[in-house]
């Protein structure tokens, strides 16, 4: 009964576009009027991946999964994160955008310990990254009960990417809002640095941003040497760059959150507060002399 | 009844065990190999009740290739001895194997090492130690005779005297022993005698 009506509808509504068409086999597996007007109201307003973006587990003609762009949308709205190998470690800096003024500093964290050895930034929606933090900490966990060592890296990386690859490929789950940066310390082969994006794509870098700004900040970065610089040289680079992608007149305030892995200091630790608001302070006296000078 | 000894040097593992796969009065096989090679710098001596040795040494040995496979690397001896007594552990109160087993290996960070692995589940990093009966006879001469950082001869000496020690004095007349040998080119078997 209702099949009828909707056939009777779509004229009314749109001229013939053959997107719609997919809409009315689609509707053939729903039973309930109300989803059916529901649906049909939602065309008449989309316009990007107008038909192909309902569900994960639909392509679009030219081969695109529109809910991940999407989700990766959401990811790139965010403040900018940063990671950067070091000569001696891993450092992970977010911008993180201070909403209200009643905000107390310092919750709502985007870095997270995962491990003895493994650090994780989140760039895009923060539960969604909180979630990614917990199953790469049960990763980790289990890796160290069965082999009573540190997880690699790349196993480390490739685990969680697998996790966020999965919620793409199922109608009733939706793909992770985040990007997220996986830096580890390996006693043999060093510091390694993993993003993750929201298709599960991973690849290992050097330096890289995600969020705002991430394009200038990714020029930022390849200027840097990364075999020469130390964790605390990182530290003031990644503030720097964090400070040139703010605009104060139109941003919000924000706050700094930082996390590290140093060989000193044999395990990770978030950065201790005192030492992110020196960088910061050294970071913007840099900008405002720069900014004189020109 | 098996014997298995091995020993830590300076630069490598030494690991002997006897070659017989006897029954009641029967000797069923005189040249059973009961080192395995685990991958390249790691061997497996094992004792106990012989299908259950060979059953769960071979299981952990695919798992140690499938993860070689799946991420390009080789476990640690350390990784790979906490695997094995994981494993056994559990399966002692699940289906028993009744395996007793010395894992030698040598890495590029830690140098070589030693662990002795029960069929309960026991762990223990070792310097030198045997399995079986063996235990009861070459304890006390490995005690009386071993050094740290012995060189590979001398290893192979002390190796012959613990096995002539048997002869001597275990009732089992164990006429064979296989020795194998790892170090930092890979493992080997040694001739003696």
């Amino acid at each position: 009964m209702f099949y009828s009506l909707s056939t009777l509808l779509i004229p009314k509504i749109l001229e013939s576009h053959t997107e719609i068409k997919l809409y009315i086999l689609h509707s053939h597996f729903l039973f309930y009027t109300h989803t059916h007007t529901h649906i049909y109201i939602y065309i008449y307003m989309a316009s990007i991946g107008t038909g192909y973006d309902l569900s994960a587990t639909t392509f679009s003609p030219d081969g695109r999964v529109f809910q991940v762009e999407y989700a990766q949308k959401a990811a790139d709205s965010s403040g900018l994160t940063l990671g950067m190998c070091c000569k001696d470690g891993v450092v992970l800096a977010v911008e993180k955008v201070l909403l209200s003024k009643m905000l107390l500093k310092e919750s709502g964290r985007r870095v997270h310990l995962i491990d003895q050895h493994a650090i994780l930034a989140v760039a895009g929606m923060g539960p969604d990254g909180r979630q990614l933090a917990t199953r790469a900490r049960q990763e980790c966990e289990q890796y160290r009960n069965i082999f009573r060592m540190p997880m690699p890296a790349h196993l480390l990386a490739e685990r969680i990417a697998g996790y966020v690859h999965v919620h793409s490929l199922y109608w009733h789950v939706r793909p992770f809002g985040c990007t997220i940066l996986i830096g580890t310390w390996d006693g043999k082969q060093g510091p390694a640095l993993y993003m993750i994006d929201p298709s599960g794509t991973f690849y290992r870098y050097y330096g890289c941003a995600a969020g705002k700004g991430k394009q200038g900040a990714k020029t930022g970065l390849e200027k840097l040497d990364f075999h020469q610089l130390s964790c605390e040289d990182a530290l003031f680079e990644l503030a720097k760059l964090i400070n040139a992608a703010h605009d104060e007149s139109k941003d919000k305030p924000y706050e700094m959150e930082m996390i590290w892995i140093k060989r000193d200091l044999g395990k990770a630790s978030l950065v201790p507060p005192n030492l992110i608001e020196t960088v910061r302070q050294r970071a913007e006296q840099l900008a405002r002399e720069e900014e004189m000078a020109d | 009844m098996d014997s298995v000894i091995a020993l830590v040097g300076k630069d490598f593992v030494l690991s002997a065990a006897d070659t017989s796969n006897a029954r009641s009065v029967i000797v069923m096989k005189d040249d059973v190999d009961k080192i395995m090679e685990l991958d390249s710098h790691k061997t497996l001596a094992m004792g106990g009740e012989p299908g259950d040795f060979v059953q769960f040494t071979e299981y952990i040995q695919k798992n140690l290739h499938l993860y070689e496979f799946q991420t390009g690397l080789q476990l640690s001896t350390h990784a790979v001895a906490n695997f094995i007594r994981g494993e056994l552990a559990r399966l002692i109160r699940e289906a028993p194997v009744l395996a007793n087993l010395l894992l030698g290996g040598f890495d590029e960070v830690s140098g070589p090492c030693l662990y002795y692995i029960d069929y309960l589940g026991t762990l223990e990093k070792l310097d030198y130690t045997a399995q079986g009966y063996a235990s009861f006879f070459i304890l006390g001469t490995l005690d009386r005779y071993y050094q740290k950082d012995i060189t590979l001869e001398q290893g192979i000496e002390l190796m012959k005297r613990c096995i002539q020690q048997l002869g001597k004095r275990f009732v089992i007349n164990q006429r064979n022993f296989i020795m194998k040998v790892v170090d930092k080119d890979g493992v080997r078997q040694i001739n003696f005698e």
